[in-house]
């Protein structure tokens, strides 16, 4: 094994050129094939934009080796790494879903979509609605026939 | 799936909308299929559904305890779910209502996946029901076959979960007995599926009589019951396993060292993810065993041993374990109490109820039984 490491270059929809380690890009199963077929020009990621994909490689980089740790304490200072990264706006949230789940990075997709649904948890019909762009395409009746039926639910 | 288009504003395509939804608890669940027709042909598919049950099953953190009991002081059964936290603390959560009524009382058949199954002792045990107590949904299971009536017989009933089909099933065991209580002929079984909603008849060899009494232990897809040997010369105790999904019955066997006199004695249960024998022996006291590898008869193991009588009285069962390793007991005084199986300290958890009755279940979230139409 050569001691350099060996660096794959991306370019997002905007245009924007980053580099990561090629450790990195085989975590990605979208792109395994092309890095292991051994492509050196800049890999096209149509659907991600720049920022979206600075934040993608940001979290992969750093939970690289680190998730499998059994070490205690580098698990722990992993979550709360975790916590502060994932403090974004909603749009970006959904966007980093979607990006993670076209490069099929199976640990940001889960850990995005686990964050959505503690974000929406709580929340009320309304507000969901809004979240998703979700309209309410029940008539009254038949949405009161369906929150008749989870009347229990008021005592919880 | 049923799932029509994009699913809004957001454009969240609805294989996208599946991963997310999948990880909120059932409660929010049965809210938000409020949200619009197609999150609740999402939440309400059968793809969802057994999507949402696979994570739950993997998530070991499950630390919630359903307690069922007959009370004598509100002289009704009662079902209350406590939060079992790891440094001793048990709390109540909340008070549920069991969905069926009956003339005497509900039987614990037993709990997988969410589930639990019961039968009704008045109607010899031939009404059995399902319940899920996440969703607050229920079934009750058609009538089996009903035997000739100057055929004398005893059923037991076992549930579990086939894992490879996502499938619940309920086995029916029936023997036969002539004169003296002996067993005549083969011993038959009849499956039901949650599924079909439909009993069945299987053609398949049962190596061992099972006692009424006996208590099946649910585990990685397979039930365990202790049982009598039908080829063995003379009576041999043994485990006899039943395997959900390719429907066939196996024999292992009991620990060396064990008081093999009396199937009264002995409990199968399940302890940290290993098949558990419970012993009651008058001299030793209550003897914890383990399988340490499934399905080899030498790989049992004495766990440890607690004295039969303590300061509360004497331990009449043991229920199961807590999440921290504590054996979950009740005393000769109905009383629930929790033991620490290495210091032998007794912690008690103000709960009474009749000691037969007092059942503790695991108590696992999903949607099963949610619409009629679905699993």
């Amino acid at each position: 094994m050569s001691s350099k490491k060996k660096v794959i270059t991306l370019r997002s929809s905007d245009g924007e050129i980053f580099e990561v380690e090629e450790a990195v890009a085989l975590e990605w199963l979208t792109i395994k094939p092309l890095v292991e077929s051994g492509c050196t020009d800049a890999i096209p990621l149509p659907q991600v934009t720049g920022n979206i994909l600075a934040k993608v490689i940001e979290y992969c980089k750093k939970h690289i080796g680190a998730s499998e740790s059994e070490d205690r304490k580098i698990l722990y200072e992993l979550e709360s790494w975790d916590a502060d990264f994932i403090k974004v706006d909603q749009g970006t949230l959904f966007d980093l879903i979607r990006a993670a789940d076209y490069l099929t990075i199976k640990t940001l997709f889960e850990f995005t979509c686990q964050t959505v649904a503690d974000t929406i948890k709580h929340k009320t019909i309304e507000e969901v609605r809004h979240i998703f762009r979700e309209s309410n395409d029940f008539t009254p009746e038949e949405e009161k026939e369906i929150r008749g039926k989870s009347w229990w639910l008021q005592g919880l | 799936m049923e799932c029509e288009g994009a699913t809004g504003g957001r454009d969240v395509p609805c294989e996208i909308l599946l991963k997310i939804l999948v990880h909120l608890p059932v409660k929010s669940l049965i809210r938000f299929r409020c949200v619009g027709k197609s999150w609740k042909s999402l939440i309400e598919s059968a793809d969802f559904v057994s999507a949402h049950l696979d994570l739950n099953r993997r998530d070991e953190s499950h630390s919630r305890l359903l307690l069922m009991y007959y009370s004598l002081e509100s002289k009704k059964s009662r079902y209350r779910l406590y939060a079992d936290h790891g440094g001793g603390g048990f709390v109540e959560q909340l008070e549920l209502e069991f969905p069926f009524k009956s003339y005497d009382t509900y039987y614990y058949v037993g709990s997988c996946s969410g589930l639990i199954c019961f039968s009704d002792y008045l109607l010899n045990y031939l009404r059995i029901v399902l319940w899920n107590p996440s969703a607050r949904s229920h079934r009750l299971v058609p009538i089996p076959r009903i035997l000739d009536s100057d055929v004398s017989f005893y059923d037991v009933l076992s549930f579990g979960f086939d894992e490879k089909c996502g499938e619940y099933k309920v086995l029916r065991l029936i023997h036969v007995y002539g004169r003296h209580s002996a067993i005549v002929g083969q011993i038959e079984a009849e499956i039901y599926e949650v599924k079909t909603n439909l009993w069945r008849q299987v053609s398949v060899i049962v190596p061992c009589t099972v006692p009424h009494c006996s208590r099946q232990a649910f585990l990685n897809g397979f039930g365990h019951w202790i049982g009598f040997s039908r080829d063995a010369p003379h009576l041999k105790m043994v485990v006899m396993s039943f395997d959900f999904h390719g429907e066939t019955f196996r024999e292992m066997d009991l620990p060396d060292g064990a008081a093999l006199w009396s199937t009264y004695n002995l409990m199968m249960t399940v302890h940290r993810g290993s098949l558990c024998l419970i012993e009651k022996d008058v001299v030793s006291g209550l003897c914890i065993w383990i399988m340490n590898k499934y399905g080899i008869g030498s790989s049992w193991t004495k766990l440890f041993t607690i004295d039969l009588v303590g300061d509360l009285g004497r331990w009449e069962r043991v229920l199961g374990f807590r999440t921290n390793g504590e054996v979950l007991m009740v005393t000769e005084n109905d009383e629930l109490v929790s033991c620490d199986p290495e210091s032998g300290k007794i912690s008690r958890l103000g709960l009474h109820g009749i000691q037969i009755s007092l059942e503790a279940v695991q108590y696992m979230e999903c949607l099963s039984l949610l619409c009629p139409s679905i699993t």
